[in-house]
């Protein structure tokens, strides 16, 4: 058993047992409440930087498998556990948890009162950074205090090229901001020819490829840091093409049209609250993975309607352009993890591609 | 629903049994209560003295007493008026009641609402090859089941399917066989075999699933179709035994997320398609070679499970379910005052894991058959919360004995290497100690795995178990290892086996090195909102969450566990009682107690979902600080404990004691109320069945007893005098023989069965007045006696011999599992209303 320690800018310290890499490691501490699916949370890209704590006590219970990777390299910065099963012996897995880990370089720490740091974070209300290292003496505090966090996270996961994931049906433009497999998963069911483009990437280097439609992809940290050249950019796609925008895309389409995104006191990771569609009243339940917000009342109305709203803390889940093809929503529609309810949103994406053929 | 609804009529589930036990009572309590508050009258038809609910006058408008039968349920419609009926609260049975109140035209006739589900989907519940039907044509997985008349039609079938298959005839003329095939030529065989047993030449062919995983989830729905998955539970135990008698775990332990949202969505459509509103159990196969996944169960009303699920997450099920049958929604909803997150909406996610354990029946009947197989066994349930796997399996097995000295039996010792295969093989009760054992004698999990079709994941925890065993025994007194032994669940008795000590040297070492457990909440937020849970379990971590309110008056209960024979459901009957009437005395009850079933889990104030071991009850005892503990008194130990630390214990009544007779012939008791000065009579009991050995607990009585009017004073005389002896208040009988004359035999408390059953006959809350008797608030002179003098009543025991496969079985207290009662103009009359169709009970009616 190797000791480690999860600390805490307060200068609160955790002992627990490592596992994974036995890397130093430092990031913004969050929670995810999801009990199914740690696989697809490690790999999901919004992490970068951050420090997952997993709620559900007991993670790895069935190992790694091939088919459930949401990003190739996981920019995770660690993994907090109650309880590491330590297995591979899934039916279609090969690989444990903790050797994933240890081969993508993530440390991590299991034995850890979780409910009492969550509790703690929940109490803080505010963003907090954290640390796992192997001692946990002044240097390590000091250390954590001095880390900077980047804020060019975007810049670090999007890839720098542009690549194929050839179709035969709808060619779907998707802008990477730290892309989730789920979307590109949810596009190949349906046939799309995508190309995936850097975030940098120009409304005319788009258009250039003439897509019949524009996903803006989900991605860590804050709209706020992303170069106002993509704001330019979307502002000029939703009026040409269709557009659908999840994630971090969902709070640049907002800011790209007047709303305002405003930073949760506490990051919202999980996938039990009810979100309720506008038009129909009807209750969904969704993967959500947010540490920002739009603000309601920013919202103009003349421009953009609500299309669904979170009931628990009231935040805005969704939004639709007036005047253009272009909708966004602020939870995870492919799940991976989490519910499926939400993948017709993919469906429903296609079919406004399709309206747009048959006006032209 | 085109009318309001402002009475309701609940159809109740008769005498407990197994595969329905507390469960139903405690639903229909809560749920009664919750319609109390919208303003709804509730009535109720049942015939189990042992309910808490029939008879409570404080959420029971009506109580009507009588077997629950077509004829029976329409006469309590035409004496109440129900403007509506719920049969969701009694098990299939009350289903299959709805669907011939349906069939009748009764309901249409008198313009009353069936609540919970529609017509068509009472017609399914009851019917599997029409909802096999429905599930087929909506595309959801079912397992292949068709009729074939020959050998080339099941070859046919076969070849798209596989084997193992199942052939059976249909129609039969007599004995018919049910044939499990794994070739062609034992399909041949078994073709051949079932033509010739059917009357029709037909057999039904199944594709066998035996072996595969079993997944259970419950979800809810309200009238507009927003639903929300409140647990999904994983069976330890493949397909092949029943699911009631399996180890079972939420949340789901090995399951993917891709697949657990395919059971998600599957679970919905179909309660969507049968627009149930409130709460549907649908049960899953996996075959664990494929991934591929079956429905094969859908129960749209409360039974074991969603009491199991309720308890596990701390959603408040029963309450949110009672309020969308009303017609609210779950965006409406408000939970109550008690949960810190008003949603009802929030679908639960645990950070916790909880383990549901069964209770078996051998103890008391060693003759029935042990092995496990497709007709459920065990009588009772407990279960048990931790943080880890370990923790939750090692407080479930803890739960299921008062005092658990190791996690192996010790006979299993003495069991050869064939022995253990046979039992890997065809599985036993209790079977987690013999794979236990196989670990210990060097099988290996795939091997473990492969042989019981059981996931690998589980072998790997029990291994670590193990190894956790072996590192206790073999570091004593070490403070590390016995951290990390608090940690995963061991409890100080089986650290002391293994150390060869004392428990109480064990838990002296702890406290002296700080180790004490923390307790956190029943918490259905996973911690992400600030929930105010008056629920807890116990780990042993950093933070505790659990602090004694400012209560001016505390009583600590300590509750009766899971249910065995022996009238266990009266016991529960005491406590829940004994706790409603300390709340009416401004106590602010905390219960421990480990009985998803329980009726007492969802009353007290606060709840401790604890194994109930003298360690777990004083740890609970420190931070509480009750004025009063109440104990059940077959607990001796615990109460030699407690009162060494000079705590303020109150024993309660306990079952099964045996008197013995000084006299053989009829037996008769009279029952008193004694405050410690004056004595009021509750009249005469005649016993039908009698013990050779002695009085025990009753099984079948006749109340108030036929006798001349000069053997009764003669009784009446007697019984007084002896009662009036007594030392302490309290609720007495004197036991009489008669043979000839009247013999004396001896005065004892009031056996609990008899209790429950003359509280609901006598309309008086007798826990209560045996509570106050004992704080000494009682003057029989002040209480309003009514006793019967134009019925007769008759209580008569149920056994679960048939279901155990038992013939010949002697009828004993010790072996009854539930009980039922009925009242007419005579005896005859009363005792023909028992047990319709009850080949489990006593009674035939015969007797007189």
């Amino acid at each position: 058993m190797v000791e480690r320690y999860l600390i805490l800018e307060d200068g609160t310290a955790y002992k627990g047992e490592g596992f994974g890499a036995p890397a130093v490691t430092t990031g913004e501490l969050v929670f995810n409440t999801s009990m199914t699916g740690y696989q697809q949370i490690i790999t999901d890209q919004i992490y970068h930087n951050q420090i997952v704590i997993f709620t559900q006590p007991n993670i790895g219970s069935y190992g790694i498998n091939q088919s459930n990777y949401e990003s190739i390299v996981p920019t995770i910065k660690g993994v907090i556990v109650r309880d590491l099963a330590n297995v591979s012996t899934n039916r279609i897995s090969r690989l444990s948890l903790d050797q994933y880990l240890k081969q993508m370089n993530i440390p991590g720490i299991s034995g850890i009162d979780t409910r009492a740091v969550v509790s703690k974070l929940r109490q803080m209300g505010e963003t907090v950074k954290a640390s796992i290292v192997p001692v946990a003496d002044d240097h390590a505090f000091d250390q954590l205090h001095a880390t900077v966090l980047t804020n060019q996270q975007v810049a670090q996961v999007s890839t720098p090229k542009p690549y194929p994931n050839p179709g035969t049906g709808n060619s779907v433009v998707v802008i990477d901001f730290g892309l989730k497999h789920g979307i590109l998963r949810e596009l190949v069911k349906r046939n799309c020819n995508v190309t995936v483009l850097p975030y940098t990437a120009s409304a005319e280097d788009i258009l250039s490829l003439d897509p019949d439609g524009v996903i803006l992809s989900t991605g860590p940290g804050s709209p706020y840091d992303i170069n106002d050249s993509v704001i330019e950019m979307i502002q000029s796609i939703q009026t040409r093409v269709p557009l659908f925008a999840i994630g971090l895309g969902h709070e640049l389409f907002a800011l790209a049209n007047g709303a305002n995104v405003v930073k949760l006191p506490a990051e919202h990771h999980g996938m039990n609250h009810p979100i309720k569609e506008v038009i129909t009243t009807h209750i969904i339940y969704a993967s959500q993975g947010q540490g920002f917000a739009v603000e309601r009342n920013s919202v103009d109305r003349r421009t953009l309607f609500i299309t669904y709203v979170d009931l628990l803390n009231d935040t805005v889940q969704g939004l639709r352009h007036r005047d253009f093809p272009a909708f966004s929503v602020q939870f995870f529609p492919d799940g991976a993890p989490g519910p499926d309810e939400t993948k017709g949103l993919f469906d429903e994406f296609l079919e406004t591609i399709h309206r747009q053929e048959d006006n032209r | 629903m085109n009318h309001p609804i402002s009475k309701v009529l609940i159809i109740g589930t008769g005498a407990d049994q197994i595969n329905q036990s507390t469960e139903t009572d405690d639903a229909i309590y809560q749920v009664a209560s919750s319609l109390n508050d919208l303003g709804i009258d509730v009535s109720l038809i049942d015939n189990n003295p042992f309910s808490v609910a029939l008879g409570d006058k404080t959420i029971i408008h009506d109580s009507k007493i009588a077997p629950i039968t077509f004829d029976n349920v329409l006469e309590t419609i035409n004496e109440f008026q129900p403007d509506a009926i719920l049969p969701n609260l009694g098990g299939l049975k009350s289903i299959q009641i709805a669907q011939q109140l349906f069939e009748s035209e009764e309901l249409k006739k008198r313009d009353i609402t069936m609540l919970s589900m529609p017509e068509f989907a009472i017609r399914q519940i009851s019917n599997p090859v029409l909802m096999n039907e429905m599930l087929k044509k909506m595309g959801a997985p079912i397992t292949t089941t068709e009729t074939i008349t020959s050998f080339s039609d099941a070859i046919h079938i076969v070849q798209e399917i596989g084997y193992p298959v199942i052939i059976k005839p249909v129609s039969p003329f007599g004995n018919s066989s049910r044939r499990l095939c794994n070739d062609n030529d034992e399909l041949a065989e078994a073709v051949e075999i079932a033509m010739s047993q059917s009357k029709i030449q037909q057999a039904v062919l199944q594709q066998s699933i035996v072996g595969y995983q079993e997944i259970e989830l419950v979800v809810i729905r309200d009238r507009l179709g927003s639903m929300l998955q409140v647990a999904g539970i994983e069976d330890f135990d493949p397909i092949g035994i029943h699911a009631g008698d399996s180890i079972s775990f939420t949340p789901t332990q090995t399951l993917m997320d891709i697949e657990l949202q395919e059971l998600r969505d599957l679970a919905f459509s179909i309660t969507r398609k049968l627009r149930i509103v409130g709460v549907n159990h649908v049960q899953f196969a996996l075959n664990p070679d494929t991934g591929k996944f079956y429905v094969i169960k859908n129960s749209p009303y409360f039974d074991r499970i969603t009491s199991f699920a309720g308890h596990a997450t701390g959603y408040p099920l029963l309450y949110v379910c009672a309020n969308l049958l009303m017609g609210k929604t779950l965006e409406q909803l408000e939970l109550p005052a008690s949960f810190g997150f008003k949603s009802a909406l929030l679908e639960p996610t645990m950070d916790h894991i909880a383990v549901r354990m069964p209770i078996w029946p051998f103890q008391s009947l060693p003759d029935a058959d042990q092995n496990l197989g497709t007709q459920m066994r065990s009588t009772g349930a407990v279960i048990g919360i931790g943080r880890s796997t370990e923790e939750a399996l090692i407080k479930a097995i803890r739960a299921t004995r008062a005092q658990a000295d190791s996690l192996s039996i010790e006979s299993q010792v003495k069991l050869t290497d064939d022995q253990i295969i046979q039992y890997i093989i065809h599985p036993r009760a209790n079977r987690i100690v013999i794979l236990m054992e196989a670990l210990h004698r060097g099988y290996s999990r795939d091997e473990l795995s492969e042989l019981t079709k059981i996931d690998p994941f589980f072998f790997y925890k029990l291994e670590k178990i193990i190894s956790l065993e072996n590192e206790i025994a073999e570091n004593p007194d070490d403070v590390e290892v016995l951290t990390r032994a608090k940690y995963f669940g061991m409890s100080d008795r089986m650290i002391s086996v293994l150390w060869n000590q004392t428990e109480d040297k064990v838990r002296q070492f702890r406290i002296d090195n700080e180790l004490s457990p923390t307790y956190k909440q029943v918490d259905f937020s996973a911690g992400e909102f600030d929930q105010h849970s008056n629920r807890f379990y116990s780990t042993f971590e950093l933070e505790n969450e659990s602090h004694p309110s400012d209560a001016e008056h505390r009583a600590l209960i300590i509750g009766t566990g899971g249910l065995r024979l022996g009238n266990a459901g009266a016991s529960d009957y005491f406590t829940s009682k004994l706790i409603l009437s300390l709340q009416k005395q401004n106590y602010e009850t905390v219960l421990v107690n480990n009985n998803p079933s329980a009726v007492s889990m969802n009353l007290a104030d606060k709840l401790y979902t604890e194994p109930l071991e003298a360690p777990d009850i004083l740890e609970v005892i420190s931070i509480e600080k009750p004025e009063i503990v109440y104990v059940p008194g077959s607990r001796s130990r615990l109460i030699t404990i407690l009162e060494q630390k000079d705590l303020k214990v109150e024993k309660l009544p306990q079952n099964g004691q045996l008197l013995s007779h000084l006299a053989s012939g009829k037996e008769y008791a009279l029952t008193m109320i004694y405050d410690g000065t004056n004595a009021v009579s509750l009249d005469l009991t005649s016993y039908l069945i009698q013990n050779e050995s002695g009085f025990g607990d009753p099984t079948a009585f006749i109340y108030p007893a036929k006798v001349n009017s000069r053997l009764k004073s003669d009784i009446m005389s007697i019984g007084t005098e002896r009662i009036k002896q007594q030392v302490t208040p309290g609720i007495y009988q004197a036991l009489f023989v008669v043979t000839g004359g009247v013999h004396f035999e001896q005065v004892r408390q009031l056996p609990l069965a008899e209790q429950s059953f003359l509280a609901k006959v006598l309309n008086l809350d007798l826990v209560d007045i045996s509570l106050k008797l004992a704080q000494s608030q009682c003057d029989v002179n002040q209480l309003e006696i009514n006793l019967v003098n134009n019925k007769i009543w008759a209580f008569s025991a149920a056994f679960p011999f048939r279901s155990l496969g038992l013939h010949d079985e002697t009828i004993q207290s010790e072996t009854i599992i539930g009980a039922e009662m009925a009242y007419g103009h005579s005896i005859t009359d009363a005792l023909k209303q028992l047990s319709p169709n009850g080949e489990d009970s006593i009674h035939n009616g015969t007797y007189y």
